[in-house]
């Protein structure tokens, strides 16, 4: 393991809104600018290419024009693009040389398959962020990561004053924030020291008090864990281990008991590692601090079945009334798991004659209300199927910074089925609801003292259309669900010994859905091909009800 | 002794008609011999159960119900020769009790699922859907038991039954690589017919708990080893856990397949 002293400083500049070329402007405003020598930073604009602004000048050699304070363009008719183009692959296949301001030709390539803005390296070795245009204004920027590492995200207007945005210790080897809106913002990732890591980190204390940490280096570790901020709940040294591996809680946690070992009353920790090298003093320490955010959970599940009203357009009322058909099994499947409300959060039960429907703005406000309650007013629900229009970062036009401030981690969903188009494309959108970003074993949550919680959508668009010349649905999609949920080998199979308990996981009711082999709703279906792209995170292998 | 009750409950759930037929065969005095705690019987030979002895149909009217006294009587021999096979965690219990489940089918059709129990095991056979001559409704798919759930009820992960379960993990001192959990999977597999050449990939997953004894002490124990295996189109074929002891190897505790087979 390459061990680096100090931070790296992987820097990523991203810039928004570029509508028409700089050229096409100047063209059409037909105004006249003197060349004028720019300072090293400013806002840099191509003549010639439709594309985001540099934030430091890339062909300093060429005329550059002042068309507004603080903007520049650079005057780039004489620069041939192909040949430079093939000039830095060739490079780049000679010496995998680091990548240069020229990569303004990947932005280029980005946007033209759909992605936004522009990725710029600036300085470091293999942290690059990369953008992506998510359907609704908002920006998906995401960079390779080590697991373990802490990474600090910061942002800037002017390049100049920089604020933290977040703080985040990899977990896997790739990690994304969200940026929503149209204004300039400049972003930056700094990668932490490897000489303190923190191997499967989750961001939340639930039941248990822990910190898992990996260190290359031999010697001694101190660690400061703090409630709330105020004094510290327990301090800890000794020798680090041969391995590099240990972990450290506070004792209180006993697995025999999970998942209802008792709970914290804090709301945020802080772990403060200390390593020194053996025989150095303390002037040679290395230290690294992460944040955890403290966690309840409501044991009385409640949840809503929805659909978004005329999501298949211009349906026949029969047709309507079909969806409405399989809403209801949704429905009661649901309510065998936990109470389910309406959009009022008043109680329904299995004479419900359908499962309550989603109409434009007055019904988007009063399930963002069920969802995240507001100033006065707690949370209603923890558990979610909903069916209609999605994208990657949103549903219903309730979008993924909305859970990240409302929900993310301290009152997570235990239950969330996203049933909309690409609603899984990533799994950042089920991770905001339900805190798990992947699958994760039943032994794990209990190593980790953490509360079962499942998330489920697709990473494909889904054909749940109807057919128009026979009037008649898809079927093929329902029918997954219908079996995902089902008596047949769904999550409400029931031992049938008089027990009644759940028993079949998520992962065997996927399993089931996928392939029923005869036995699911359609007897003459072996293998469902619309299961194709269905994604699962959390406890794959807990139960309906737990 | 033999003890028979006949429960029959009708439940409308969902539009689904369900029929549940529960018949109990308690054979106590035939097979009076318990067999040894499991742990005891590791590098024995394979511990033989006795069939229970099967009561006689009930119904001898249609085909269909010929076909369900049929697949009653092939779910004992076949949950006997699970346990002989798979030689799961725990304790080997000779009472056998059998609960059969029918359930309507939107496309026409009886599904039929068997359940059979012993105080510590379980096992779910699946059947059907069968038309009224007690014959599959798609000839093109296998008909028979077939099993889809192998499980302990009280020695897994799943400690819903029996919460206190937990307790004993740190008994769980055994230690199994993750090569040797994936050779046992097969072996198993292969013992109780699978096609075990489908196999493409796996995963495990055995994680360490730090446990407390009953005097309050830390016990470090991995106690489960969680083994799924995959076919070249990435769908899961087998899911098996096992309960590890003071010694390998570790004991099947969960058994799930599926699309389901028929056991060997």
């Amino acid at each position: 393991m390459t061990i680096k002293q100090g931070a790296i400083i992987g820097g990523a500049l991203l810039l928004f809104t570029i509508h028409t070329t700089t050229a096409q402007r100047l063209a059409a405003g037909g105004v006249k600018r003197e060349p004028v020598t720019p300072p090293a930073i400013g806002t840099f604009r191509s003549l010639t290419l439709n594309q985001p602004p540099f934030p430091f000048n890339p062909f300093p050699d060429l005329p550059v024009t002042q068309i507004k304070p603080g903007v520049y363009v650079y005057d780039d008719r004489s620069v041939d693009y192909v040949a430079l183009r093939a000039e830095i692959a060739a490079k780049q296949a000679e010496d995998n040389a680091m990548m240069s301001a020229m990569k303004t030709m990947q932005a280029e390539d980005e946007e033209s398959m759909g992605g936004g803005g522009m990725a710029l390296m600036m300085g470091g070795a293999g942290l690059l962020l990369n953008i992506a245009r998510t359907g609704d204004d908002g920006r998906r920027i995401y960079f390779d990561t080590a697991p373990g590492i802490v990474y600090t995200v910061e942002q800037s207007t002017n390049l100049t004053s920089w604020s933290v945005l977040d703080t985040i210790v990899a977990d896997d080897t790739n990690e994304a924030f969200y940026a929503f809106g149209t204004d300039n913002r400049y972003y930056r990732v700094i990668q932490g020291s490897d000489l303190i890591q923190f191997p499967n980190f989750h961001p939340t204390v639930e039941q248990s008090c822990y910190i898992d940490i990996y260190t290359p280096v031999q010697g001694t570790a101190r660690v400061e864990i703090y409630a709330n901020g105020v004094t510290p709940w327990f301090i800890v040294e000794g020798g680090i281990p041969a391995s590099g591996h240990f972990r450290v809680s506070d004792g209180l946690y006993n697995p025999n008991n999970w998942p209802n070992d008792g709970y914290y009353s804090v709301t945020n920790w802080e772990f403060r590692v200390t390593v020194t090298p053996t025989g150095l003093s303390a002037a040679a320490a290395n230290q690294g601090i992460v944040y955890k955010k403290g966690r309840t959970r409501n044991p009385l599940h409640k949840g809503i079945t929805v659909q978004a009203y005329g999501v298949l357009g211009q349906a026949t009322p029969a047709v309507e009334e079909e969806v409405d058909n399989f809403m209801h099994y949704y429905f009661l499947a649901n309510l065998q798991s936990s109470s389910q409300v309406d959009l009022t959060g008043a109680l329904l039960n299995e004479f419900t004659e359908a499962a309550p429907k989603l109409f434009g703005a007055t019904s988007r406000a009063q399930l963002r209300l069920l969802m995240f309650g507001s100033n006065n007013i707690p949370k209603a629900i923890d558990r979610l199927h909903y069916f209609g229009h999605g994208t990657n970062t949103s549903f219903f036009g309730i979008r993924i910074s909305e859970a990240r401030t409302n929900v993310f981690c301290t009152e997570p969903f235990t239950y969330i089925a996203l049933d909309g188009c690409k609603t899984a494309q990533t799994t950042d959108m089920l991770g905001e609801y339900t805190c798990y970003w992947k699958p994760i074993t039943r032994n794990e949550m209990i190593d980790r003292g953490l509360t079962p919680g499942f998330g489920c959508g697709w990473a494909t668009e889904k054909d749940a259309a109807w057919l128009p010349t026979q009037g008649a649905l898809v079927l093929k999609h329902y029918n997954f669900w219908v079996d995902f949920y089902g008596l047949d080998g769904g999550l409400t199979h029931r031992d049938l010994n008089g027990n009644g308990y759940f028993d079949k996981t998520y992962q065997d009711a996927a399993d089931f859905a996928k392939d029923p082999s005869g036995n699911g709703v359609n007897p003459t279906v072996q293998h469902n091909d619309e299961s194709g792209g269905f994604v699962m995170v959390g406890c794959l292998d807990c139960f309906f009800d737990l | 002794m033999r003890v028979r009750s006949l429960v029959v409950a009708i439940l409308l759930v969902g539009g689904t008609l369900v029929l549940v037929l529960r018949k109990q065969d308690r054979v106590a005095s035939e097979l009076s011999r318990d067999t040894e705690n499991q742990s005891k019987i590791t590098n024995a030979p394979a511990v033989v159960i006795a069939l229970a002895q099967p009561s006689a149909p009930e119904k001898t009217g249609s085909p269909l119900e010929k076909k369900i006294e049929e697949l009653r009587l092939q779910s004992l021999e076949d949950f006997n020769k699970l346990l002989n096979r798979l030689r799961p965690y725990g304790k080997l219990q000779s009472t056998r009790d059998i609960y059969i489940q029918r359930r309507t089918n939107n496309a026409g059709g009886i599904k039929v699922e068997v359940e059979v129990r012993s105080e510590n095991h379980k096992a779910t056979f699946v059947a059907g859907p069968l038309n009224a001559n007690g014959l599959h409704v798609n000839p093109f798919l296998q008909d028979g038991n077939l099993l889809t759930l192998f499980e302990c009820l009280y020695d897994g992960s799943d400690t819903r039954r029996k919460p206190e379960a937990a307790n004993e993990w740190y008994l769980s001192s055994g230690q199994w690589s993750k090569e040797e959990a994936v050779a046992e999977s097969l072996r198993l597999a292969q013992a109780i017919g699978h096609q075990t050449n489908r196999v493409a990939r796996h995963e495990v997953v055995a994680v360490p708990l730090t446990l407390k004894d009953p005097a309050g002490a830390t016990v470090k124990a991995t106690p489960f080893y969680k083994v799924d295996l995959y076919t070249d189109d990435d769908s899961r074929l087998l899911g098996v856990e096992y309960r590890m002891g003071k010694e390998p190897p570790g004991k099947v505790t969960r058994w799930f397949n599926w699309p389901p087979i028929k056991v060997r």
